[in-house]
Formats: structure tokens, C-alpha cells, sequence
């Protein structure tokens, strides 16, 4: 199997994984599904990163990405950057009615963007198990 | 005892495993892998250099629209049915395999999902030619139209077909 793609993930000021902290509280059915998107994803070369399993932003949240997958009803999108070939996830967001929640979505993700681009330590390597 | 698929190497971790341990979460995981895998084989088939094909394209070669096509590269369109299927293959010109493996022959079989792995050619009588054993097919079957299959009122057992089948193959 040919891995291409790394994952990464934000953390908090008080260095807390908020992508692990979401995928802890989630049913076991959207934590298969997750794992299952980045089992796949990572296979795939980046331009293969497009609808529907994968979404880059445009406008407001332009240089931001979306993972896409449902389970339960929910439209899940946790959202994301690149750099090189990897993802760096920053926030899990809903979508409803073609709107985010929080509605801010994009907002806390640009921030945080820039705060993992000046400073990689607010981000660490992803420890979901994929193998 | 049954025979258990055994990997060549290592496909998974003890941790893995333990994941799928719970039924919700590893079905929900099968799900996805199997849908996402659909939408992008079909995705890949269409994209391959030898292809090239639009949408519309794959569309018309199927006799559907192409917002039909974009429907089925959706890993979360639920609604694929088995002659969809039938139809793509033909389009493809690519056979169909549905079954309903053990755990661990599946877990081995969908590892594999990068592009390269997709990319499937279309039925070519003259690769699959190399493969074929027609002469030493022939011969089989002489021989075993000379083995004697006596011993059983009526004719040759049940068992005697199948060895003789069996050979034959």
C-alpha cells in the first residue's frame, strides 16, 4: 500500500489535540466512517482530493479543505490545510443547509492556520490508528 | 476446521483489530470503504489514460445522463443497485465481483485503494491467451475419458465426476 498523504492536528494553547478531543466524543458509527475517509484518503494522490470524498474551499474559507462523509444524519466536515503532502486538520465542523456549525467555522480555521504556520508546535502528528 | 486466510504480511495491528472490535464502529468503517471505493473505482476507470472518458461520456456509454455518473463517484449516494453495477462493468467492458469474504480476506483486499490499484483493462483475449493451457487442457481430458470409473452400479459416482471434473479443469 502506497501511503502518501500524512496527517496532522491542532492543538490548543493549553496543548490539548482538538481533533482527538472531537473523534472521542463521537458514536463509534462516525468514529468508522472518519477512519475510514483518512484510511482512504491518504492513498490517494492530491488530485484524486476532490468531491466528494474531499473538498477544497473557495471565498471566505478559501485555503481551507473539507473531509466529507455523513453518518447518522450529520453531514461531518472536518476541516483542514496542506502543506506539501500533508493535512494538518484544525477543526470538525457540521454542515447544515449548506451553512457550517459553528458558524464560524472558517473563521476559527483560518486563525488557526496561521497560528500552526508560525508556530509548528501547535500542531502534532495524528495518533489515530489507520494500520 | 475451516482454512483461514492467512496474510503473506502484516496487513493490520493488534490496535486495529481492536478498533473493529466494536460491531457499530467496524461496519460503519466496511461501509464507507466499500462506498468510497465504488465511487472512486469508477471515478479512476473513467480518468485511465486509455480511457479518458467525460462524465457524459461514461454517461452515454451507459445510457444514462452524466448527472447519473456524478451520482455514483459520490462515496455517500446509497442507492447503488447491482445492475447499476452490471452497467458500468459493461461500460468498462470490466467483470463484476460481489462476494461476501471473511473478515480478514477482506480487510487484505481493500488495503489497496491508490490509483494504480483501480486501474483495471478491459477484456483482451490475446493477455488472457498467454495464460491459457487449451493444449494441455485437451490432453487431460483424454486421459481421463481412457481412466476407468468402474465400480459403481449405474455408472461413475458422484465422486468420480468430480475428479474427472476436476481434471478437466
Amino acid at each position: 500500500m502506497a501511503v502518501i498523504w500524512s496527517y496532522r492536528c491542532y492543538l490548543d494553547h493549553s496543548g490539548e489535540n482538538v481533533i482527538r478531543k472531537w473523534f472521542d466524543k463521537q458514536p463509534r458509527a462516525v468514529q468508522g466512517k472518519f477512519i475510514s475517509r483518512l484510511q482512504t484518503l491518504r492513498q490517494l494522490e492530491p488530485e484524486l482530493w476532490v468531491p466528494k470524498p474531499f473538498r477544497w474551499l473557495r471565498h471566505e474559507c478559501a485555503g481551507l479543505g473539507e473531509i466529507r462523509f455523513e453518518a447518522g444524519n450529520v453531514q461531518h466536515r472536518p476541516l483542514g490545510f496542506r502543506s506539501d503532502l500533508t493535512f494538518i486538520m484544525v477543526i470538525c465542523a457540521i454542515e447544515k443547509s449548506n451553512k457550517f456549525e459553528p458558524a464560524n467555522a472558517c473563521e476559527v480555521g483560518l486563525r488557526r492556520k496561521g497560528e500552526v504556520q508560525a508556530d509548528a508546535k501547535r500542531s502534532c502528528p495524528h495518533d489515530f490508528i489507520l494500520d | 476446521m475451516r482454512n483461514e486466510v492467512v496474510p503473506m504480511t502484516s496487513f493490520w495491528t493488534k490496535e486495529f483489530i481492536d478498533q473493529l472490535s466494536d460491531r457499530e464502529f467496524r461496519h460503519a468503517y466496511m461501509t464507507d470503504q466499500v462506498r468510497t471505493h465504488i465511487a472512486l473505482a469508477i471515478r479512476v476507470l473513467r480518468e485511465q489514460e486509455e480511457r479518458q472518458w467525460s462524465q457524459t461520456e461514461l454517461g452515454k456509454r451507459c445510457d444514462k445522463p452524466q448527472s447519473w455518473i456524478s451520482k455514483l463517484e459520490d462515496p455517500e449516494y446509497g442507492k447503488v443497485s447491482l445492475q447499476t453495477l452490471f452497467d458500468i462493468a459493461e461500460a468498462f467492458d470490466l467483470p463484476l465481483l460481489v462476494q461476501f469474504p471473511e473478515w480478514g480476506d477482506w480487510l487484505r483486499r481493500m488495503k489497496n485503494q491508490s490509483r494504480n490499484d483501480l486501474e483495471k483493462d478491459g477484456f483482451d483475449a490475446d493477455s488472457l491467451n498467454r495464460f491459457a493451457t487449451t493444449s494441455v487442457g485437451s490432453q487431460n481430458r483424454k486421459r481421463v475419458e481412457k481412466t476407468d470409473f468402474s465400480g459403481t452400479a449405474g455408472g461413475a459416482s458422484n465422486d468420480n465426476k468430480q475428479i474427472k471434473l476436476a481434471i478437466a479443469l
